[in-house]
């Protein structure tokens, strides 16, 4: 390390302790402005989650002609598989659908009826690119159309009302985040700029006794990486408390791996250094 | 400087300036306050440019110099203020230091450096104080130590004495003579005709940004 950046590190970390309130309230903005970032990645992350789940919930119901011998049911479930935007076909026999309509209803039809009147179905699961009101009505007319099939049965207005508001909670959410993005980025620049305002007389003495700008510059960078690189870890460490507190009640949401953890520490410290770079460039003339 | 003025939102702070100091000379420049005294030294400084004219300081000349050149210059021209413009937050050998660091002196040389001078100026006792803790004097002292520290062939005085009692301008001013015998030239600006009096060497008027002998 040569001299001139040895002594910029040094005087960097020096700063830090010349400036503490400023330091002190430069940090602490960075890591509440990483905790709220944070929390607004977690609620889009679920956005998304959300949003996926109930696509992949689009299925139709293909209700199979009772008549059908078990060669000819199982020759319909491969055509039905080979349409285009079919992901997965699922057989469920007259067994299978009677146990499943007790379950959920608490009625036995045998009971009643003597007999099981349902059908055997296929449940059909619709290619993410087909998640579309036409995407589906598409693959329900075109099985529709196949030999042995007595009915589709799906909920059109459901998938409709699904769609539209699926894209407008993902545009809000968009909106929001880059929203919160600005905000992140207007609110740290703007401290980092104060802190650096408060030091602008000492730029000005350093300027008047011959120092360049690159040497007066590099102590500042030191400090705004380094409070970054602090704001950004404590803005981590709430989130992983956070994200435990919350896991520990709603163990089903998911929970944030490592790398995503230091993702603040990393964006605390680009914003920390194009920050005080910035502001730097304001007040060397 | 040759035919030099200097020009700010319309209203002009200097005109038609000559001046010439050679190696080793002592330049007085009185004035009262608002003549342009401190724009003259800014102008020999390089912190501003001028509006018509050139400055020539050593090789370095207003029309051509770059803003990486003035950096240099400034390591050759030692400025001291009446405010003493010393980093308060750090103490009397960091401020002296700082100079040497600037121009990537070596550890070992600045320290040898820093407290040659500060011997020179008097303030050895004071190496390690903070700046807060001085009088106007001492602050000065700093000050001048800081501005020689770089061997500058010139040293520019803005007021030197202005914010000190009688017996801290006669140190300073003693102080400023004998850096002057050892070949530095000096060219200090004042309002205080009394103490132009007790100094030898030439003596420049400057009244409404012009100059008179």
């Amino acid at each position: 390390m040569s001299l001139n950046l040895a002594y910029s590190v040094k005087e960097g970390f020096k700063g830090l302790k010349r400036v503490r309130m400023a330091t002190f309230v430069t940090v602490s903005t960075i890591a509440i402005t990483h905790i709220l970032l944070g929390v607004f990645l977690f609620f889009t992350v679920h956005v998304h989650q959300l949003v996926d789940i109930m696509k992949n919930r689009v299925s139709l119901e293909v209700f199979i002609d009772n008549s059908l011998s078990t060669q000819d049911r199982e020759d319909l479930g491969k055509a039905i598989q080979d349409l285009p935007g079919v992901r997965q076909v699922t057989y469920v026999s007259k067994d299978e659908a009677l146990k499943k309509f007790a379950r959920d209803t608490g009625i036995d039809p045998v009971a009643l009826l003597g007999d099981n009147p349902l059908p055997a179905s296929y449940q059909i699961a619709v290619d993410s690119d087909r998640h579309t009101p036409q995407g589906i009505e598409d693959v329900a007319s075109a099985v529709q159309g196949l030999k042995g099939v007595d009915d589709v049965v799906y909920n059109s207005a459901f998938y409709k009302v699904l769609a539209n508001n699926m894209n407008r909670a993902l545009l809000v959410d968009g909106f929001l985040f880059g929203l919160v993005i600005l905000s992140t980025i207007l609110l740290v620049a703007n401290t980092l700029r104060l802190s650096i305002f408060a030091q602008r007389t000492s730029i000005r003495i350093m300027e008047l006794v011959g120092a360049t700008r690159g040497f007066i510059r590099r102590p500042y960078l030191v400090q705004g990486l380094f409070q970054g690189f602090m704001g950004g870890l404590v803005g981590s460490a709430a989130m992983w408390l956070c994200g435990l507190i919350v896991r520990y009640y709603f163990p089903s949401l998911f929970s944030m791996s490592v790398p995503v953890i230091l993702v603040p520490v990393v964006l605390g410290m680009i914003l920390g250094y194009i920050g005080s770079s910035v502001a730097l460039r304001r007040f060397l003339t | 400087m040759r035919n030099v003025g200097y020009r700010i939102d319309g209203n002009t702070i200097l005109e038609n300036v000559d001046l010439e100091v050679k190696s080793g000379e002592f330049l007085s420049i009185v004035g009262p306050s608002g003549a342009g005294k401190s724009t003259l030294l800014r102008l020999m400084n390089m912190e501003i440019l001028p509006s018509r004219g050139v400055v020539d300081v050593a090789r370095y000349k207003s029309h051509t110099v770059t803003e990486q050149d003035i950096p240099y210059l400034r390591r050759k021209v030692g400025v001291i203020y009446q405010d003493f413009k010393l980093l308060e937050d750090r103490d009397v050998y960091e401020n002296v230091a700082f100079a040497l660091y600037a121009t990537g002196t070596r550890r070992k040389q600045i320290k040898r450096r820093v407290f040659k001078v500060l011997a020179e100026t008097g303030i050895s006792h004071k190496r390690y104080a903070a700046i807060s803790n001085l009088s106007g004097g001492e602050k000065q002292r700093v000050a001048i130590a800081r501005a020689i520290v770089n061997e500058p062939f010139v040293l520019l005085a803005d007021e030197p004495t202005g914010n000190l009692d009688p017996e801290s301008t006669r140190d300073i001013i003693t102080l400023i003579k004998r850096i002057n015998k050892r070949g530095v030239a000096v060219i200090m600006a004042t309002h205080k005709m009394e103490l132009v009096n007790t100094l030898d060497g030439k003596v420049v008027r400057i009244e409404r940004g012009r100059m008179g002998r």
